[in-house]
């Protein structure tokens, strides 16, 4: 019997699969959606009630593309009114004034609502936080300013009236108050769903590994910056979808519908309910439209009780109302299963004298301070390769150019004999390059098990885009260093050494061919740096080439094939570890004591 | 009377009791190692004590005064620095910038004695001396890491909270940093460490406390805690205790 086959049954029963489920959550749809239908058979057909109703509907799809882009992917958007504006027009001037039936028009809209995300992600989204924040409000407050002055395309401050709902052979029925809410509850019910699925596919944790650290993200091999215009995109169309059905709900639009004071709106009832779940964001959504209502009397006023929510529930309830609901649910704990092991540990290959990694004359400047000076050593294939130095002596700045954080000043990086000097970070990993960090770099709001599912699903691994398979590698990886039972918790509520061993798993689930660990001792007490001495043990003879920087010296005598000292950014010493560490230059830079005393 | 005195600490994150029912003391003048595996409670003891993390019972007393519901900063001017772990370095300021802030707490002191104190942490770390101007940001994390302790320092403190001083360290910066700590003792500051280099630990404190699971497993001299063969076997590395 072949492996395959071996591992097909535990597949098909292992509890991980739920996660991983296709039709996971799909019967809360039906549910919700035979409730709208029997919804629409009470609901008024018109009047005060419906058209409440109808707001609130359709702002809830539009606050779902902020819980998209700043919930899940962390990028500031102060223009959602903007885009629900747009996909308001697309229908308003559609259907009036050019004749197109209702869902033609819609479909304009959405598209231009898409579109023009694109284009201003695409232009803004290398700028980070206040700056991201500064751009999407002028964007929105030009948009209004061309509402409002573009007369012989918008009606201008007159609006558009007399929009029309869907009156074409077999959608007549829509027209109706009660079926055309129906209608924006049915879509809600939909994109809430596709907004919670898209949470725990590949590209949403994609975003939400943006969101909690960029710079892990990048060496983890996602492009950064193709997932934060995505998101943006994704966001301005769900804006537009909102947009589109709330002109037809209310057969007027003008231009002061569309202003910043609602973008401030969206926001704000995204992140009373929390930013972070779909359905906070529908709950908070729900309850700033309808709580103003009945309370008429605050109107005057109204604006300073949202800023006066927005402030109390940052201070008090950051992770907003559904995170209080959210924390009250019980868990379902991930039932224990067997699962295949890595497929690093059962490939076989011995040490070799092939060059795995290579640097020459590798050097980087920030501004006057020489981090590193022309370095040159190469890392032989299932080797383990030590890189030790003094503090500041340039160790991390090499981690950091070979991951391609920085860019060199001079020389040259080779992976397997392909230069990769000038890849991105992604793309080294996607070539099989992955790391750990000196201060860990984890994703801090998802759980442990999606954090080495990160890794799992790297660009290039062979299970990548198979996500049963992602699930059962990362948890294969968790139980290589013996976290299986943490899989479910927060990662930042781990300790530290904790969190250390999930890096690891996490760069271990990518099946990496190089691995490069920088400090993955520091923080572990003696007897847990003896258990991940036996453990980077455990890789070597598996094909697996690992470069590691550590002080501890016990450590780095019981790995290590072969060392390279730096001092000041330049290699002092490099050869057979009995050799340098006897070094007298070595000594005197770095172990400062003769080496029986540092390893008693 | 012990110059800082814990009962019965008690502290939660979420659900579950980090440290269940702690008692400690230190006494003036000592170095005291507190051991024990990652998750422990050993960083939430510091934390707790340093009023970072509220605890839900239990008495914490610096020379007989209550320092339990103070906040972090009145905490500090009753004499006790804190070292956190990962070194949280302003990095936006300077080394001396960074070093010289350190002395904040210390009211009434000329803004010369503050300098020539800053002048004498880069005495104490000569390996900072070049580094004066840079921005913090800038520094390697062994850099960082003598940065932390020597703001510490600057605090003049009568307890110094130590959390893994020797974390992403250099050996040759190891050993100047724990003959550093004999150092601080000297000048009458008294220090309470928690270390994962059991070795180097225990070769500078009068005592060590082990923790397990937020609980205190067994206290001792260090000749007592090396004696001990499942302390030695779980905590200190069994390849350090062949020696």
């Amino acid at each position: 019997m072949s492996a395959h086959a071996e591992a097909t049954p535990i597949l098909a029963r292992h509890p991980a699969t739920r996660l991983a489920s296709r039709w996971r959550g799909v019967p809360g749809v039906v549910i919700g959606l035979l409730a709208t239908i029997a919804f629409t058979t009470v609901a008024p057909t018109q009047g005060y009630i419906l058209n409440v109703m109808m707001q609130a509907a359709t702002y809830a799809i539009a606050v779902m593309g902020i819980v998209v882009v700043l919930g899940y992917c962390g990028q500031i958007s102060l223009a959602q009114a903007a885009f629900f504006g747009i996909g308001a027009y697309g229908v308003a001037l559609g259907t009036v004034d050019a004749g197109l039936p209702f869902f033609a028009a819609m479909l304009l809209g959405v598209i231009a609502a898409g579109a023009l995300g694109l284009i201003l992600g695409l232009t803004t989204l290398r700028l980070g936080g206040h700056y991201l924040g500064m751009v999407t409000i002028s964007f929105q407050v030009i948009f209004t300013l061309v509402l409002t002055n573009w007369i012989s395309l918008t009606h201008g401050p007159d609006g558009v009236p007399h929009i029309e709902r869907p009156s074409l052979p077999g959608f007549k029925f829509l027209a109706a108050g009660n079926t055309y809410l129906g209608l924006c509850i049915a879509t809600l019910v939909v994109i809430t769903f596709i907004v919670w699925r898209l949470k725990m596919s590949r590209l949403g944790r994609a975003m939400q590994a943006v969101r909690d650290n960029e710079l892990a993200a990048s060496t983890t091999g996602i492009a950064v910056f193709r997932v934060k215009v995505i998101a943006f995109g994704l966001s301005a169309v769900l804006g537009g979808i909102g947009g589109g059905l709330f002109a037809g709900a209310f057969s007027y639009i003008s231009p002061d519908q569309f202003r910043f004071d609602e973008s401030i709106v969206l926001l704000t009832g995204a992140l009373l309910g929390g930013v972070r779940s779909p359905f906070g964001a529908l709950l908070g959504t729900v309850l700033l439209i309808v709580l103003p209502e009945m309370l008429r009397v605050l109107k005057q006023v109204y604006l300073v009780v949202y800023g006066a929510a927005v402030i109390l529930i940052m201070v008090f309830l950051p992770d907003g109302m559904w995170g209080l609901i959210a924390n009250r649910l019980p868990r379902r704990p991930l039932a224990a299963g067997p699962v295949p092991k890595l497929p690093l540990l059962t490939r076989t290959g011995a040490a070799s004298d092939e060059i795995a990694l290579e640097i020459t004359g590798l050097a980087k400047y920030f501004g006057g301070l020489k981090a590193l000076d022309g370095v040159d050593f190469a890392v032989r294939r299932g080797t383990v390769h030590a890189l030790i130095g003094p503090n500041g002596s340039g160790k991390t700045t090499c981690i950091n150019v070979m991951t391609g954080l920085y860019r060199p000043t001079a020389g040259r990086i080779a992976l397997r004999g392909q230069d990769i000097t000038n890849l991105p970070p992604h793309l080294r990993t996607r070539r099989g390059l992955a790391r750990t960090f000196q201060n860990i770099r984890l994703f801090r709001g998802i759980t442990v098990l999606e954090n080495v599912m990160i890794g799992a699903e790297r660009p290039g691994n062979d299970i990548a885009g198979q996500p049963a398979a992602v699930v059962e590698r990362a948890l294969a990886a968790l139980d290589f260093v013996d976290l299986r039972n943490e899989a479910h918790r927060l990662v930042g509520t781990l300790p530290y050494g904790h969190q250390r061993y999930v890096e690891i798993a996490r760069a271990l689930a990518g099946s990496p061919d190089t691995l490069l660990l920088d400090e993955p001792a520091a923080g572990l007490n003696p007897s847990e740096k003896h258990a991940l001495g036996l453990l980077l043990r455990r890789l070597k003879g598996h094909g697996l080439t690992i470069l590691i920087v550590d002080h501890d010296m016990n450590l780095v005598e019981q790995v290590a094939d072969h060392i390279t000292v730096l001092n000041f950014g330049r290699r002092i010493a490099d050869g057979l570890p009995r050799t340098v560490l006897d070094h007298p230059d070595v000594v005197a830079a770095y172990l400062g004591e003769p080496r029986q005393d540092a390893a008693a | 009377m012990p110059l800082l005195e814990i009962v019965g600490l008690t502290a939660r994150y979420g659900a579950g009791d980090v440290l269940k029912g702690i008692d400690l003391a230190v006494e003036d003048g000592e170095i005291v190692a507190l051991l024990g595996a990652n998750g422990a409670g050993k960083s939430t003891t510091l934390r707790s004590i340093s009023g970072l993390v509220p605890h839900v019972a239990g008495r914490i007393l610096l020379a007989g005064t209550a320092l339990s519901g103070l906040k972090p900063e009145a905490i500090v001017r009753q004499g006790v620095a804190h070292v956190p772990e990962g070194r949280q370095i302003f990095p936006g300021l300077t080394v001396r910038e960074n070093i010289l802030l350190g002395g904040s707490n210390r009211r009434g002191v000329s803004r010369r004695e503050l300098e020539r104190d800053t002048d004498d942490m880069f005495s104490l770390f000569p390996d900072l001396t070049r580094l004066e101007r840079a921005l913090g940001w800038t520094l390697s994390g062994g850099q960082q890491q003598m940065v932390a302790v020597a703001r510490g320092l600057m605090a003049k403190p009568r307890i110094l909270l130590l959390d893994e001083p020797s974390l992403g360290l250099a050996p040759l910066i190891v050993q100047q940093v724990f003959r550093l700590i004999g150092e601080i003792r000297k000048r009458g500051t008294t220090v309470l460490l928690v270390e994962q280099n059991a070795h180097m630990a225990l070769s500078v404190a009068d005592r060590g406390y082990v923790l397990e699971t937020g609980s205190l497993l067994i206290t001792g001299r260090p000749d007592e805690l090396w004696g001990n063969a499942e302390v030695r076997a779980a905590y200190l590395g069994g390849k350090v205790a062949a020696a």
